[in-house]
């Protein structure tokens, strides 16, 4: 019975704990506590919205509650802010998104610092607002803002880069 | 290049993301099994509380047991208590035997000491078989029965002891009658409370054990009062014996 719900939910939880992790053996241990919770909560549920959607709820939550817990320093942006601009477009960003799959964003959204992927992933993905998030990571909802807008502006410039290159090897 | 409105860039993330599917290592869902195992091991608590029970069980009987030790000392009491009804009498009159008896079978005595002894026994059986607990009230009576055959030789000295056997079985039979009509009173009360019918669990397990326990003292006794109250009065589980009503 476990088993079963694991076997038929497992790669799309998997999907969302590697949004807010920074490699597969984070999200896997954020996804095993996960899971861990939905049985032992599975007695609360009240048939509100989807089981799939309260479960995604539990994922996120535990790993918020993960990156609460080893909150590793927010303020030491790394030298990822230091990204030049991108030196020649190669495109539109509609072209770029069309040749890159999932599994490119997700690296990219893997890079991010810290702070900034857990409030692109909160705001943009699971659709939190910025009073939500500021309450639930300690924050101030300007920081929130300011992350947010950050964490796009690099998301984007790497995107832009991902292409080139992809660009690059394909028409060489 | 172009610039992309934010609302725009977020959606094509959402999109990409909101139903993507990675498939978690294979031996993630035996982790997790391994960590949901310990709820099942919820059931040792009832060992935990069995053996907790056991305890108090231990502690509850050696707190009886006390009780018991101290009740030990009134135990004789009981003994003539139960059989008041009828021995009481009887011993009065073995008493009363006993003093007219030790004179008259001074001569005897003096031709043999076996007639002696078989006094005491004859006039046992006319005491309607009186049960073992009488045998403490009886035991003096061998005292003296003995007494005289060691003193029967020389006549003069056994004067002084049987009057001074005498003086002190008269107390005895007087201690013997005040709690006879102690008991009494006691028993009329205990009929009167199980004619008042079944009104709490006290009385209730009183009527069960009435019908199952047939013996003076039963099983277990309790008393109980018009509010309801029910309080432990007496239990008799062989070894472990405790009456209030003996103090």
């Amino acid at each position: 019975m476990q088993e079963l719900l694991y076997r038929q939910t497992a790669s799309k939880m998997m999907a969302v704990c590697m949004r807010y992790a920074r490699d597969r053996m984070e999200a896997e241990d954020v996804l095993q506590m996960g899971y861990v919770k939905v049985f032992q909560k599975v007695k609360e549920y009240r048939s509100e919205g989807s089981f799939e959607g309260w479960m995604r709820r539990i994922m996120v939550n535990t790993a918020i509650e993960s990156y609460r817990k080893n909150l590793r320093a927010l303020n030491v942006v790394s030298v990822e802010d230091a990204y030049e601009q991108p030196s020649q477009g190669t495109g539109s960003y509609q072209d770029a998104f069309s040749r890159l799959g999932m599994q490119d964003l997700m690296k990219v959204i893997q890079k991010l610092a810290d702070g900034y992927r857990m409030v692109f992933n909160m705001y943009i993905i699971e659709g939190y607002s910025h009073k939500e998030i500021a309450e639930t990571l300690g924050i101030s909802e300007g920081a929130s803002k300011s992350q947010l807008s950050r964490a796009r502006a690099i998301l984007q410039q790497e995107i832009l880069k991902m292409e080139g290159f992809g660009y690059a090897t394909h028409a060489g | 290049m172009q610039h992309m409105p934010d609302k725009e860039f977020d959606q094509l993330f959402k999109e990409q993301f909101m139903n993507a599917e990675i498939e978690p290592s294979a031996n993630l869902w035996s982790k997790i099994e391994q960590q949901l195992e310990p709820k099942r091991k919820r059931v040792f608590p009832v060992y935990w509380m069995a053996a907790a029970s056991v305890a108090v069980a231990f502690t509850a009987m050696m707190l009886f047991q006390k009780e018991e030790k101290i009740q030990l000392q009134g135990q004789p009491a009981v003994a003539v208590e139960q059989s008041a009804a009828l021995p009481v009498t009887s011993s009065e009159t073995e008493h009363t035997a006993m003093e007219l008896g030790v004179p008259a079978a001074k001569p005897v005595f003096a031709a043999t000491g076996m007639p002696a002894r078989q006094l005491s026994p004859v006039k046992n059986d006319g005491a309607e078989n009186i049960p073992a607990n009488t045998a403490l009230s009886m035991q003096p009576q061998e005292d003296f029965a003995r007494l005289p055959i060691k003193q029967a030789d020389p006549k003069p000295m056994d004067v002084l002891p049987v009057t001074a056997a005498q003086t002190e079985t008269p107390v005895m039979i007087a201690q013997v009658e005040a709690q006879h009509t102690e008991s009494n009173v006691i028993s009329e009360t205990d009929h009167v409370a199980e004619r008042k019918g079944i009104r709490n669990v006290g009385d209730l397990v009183n009527y069960v054990v009435d019908k199952v326990d047939k013996r003076d003292k039963k099983l277990v006794r309790f008393n109980t009062d018009d509010d309801d109250n029910s309080s432990i009065v007496a239990i008799n589980i062989g070894f472990l014996k405790l009456n209030k009503k003996d103090r």
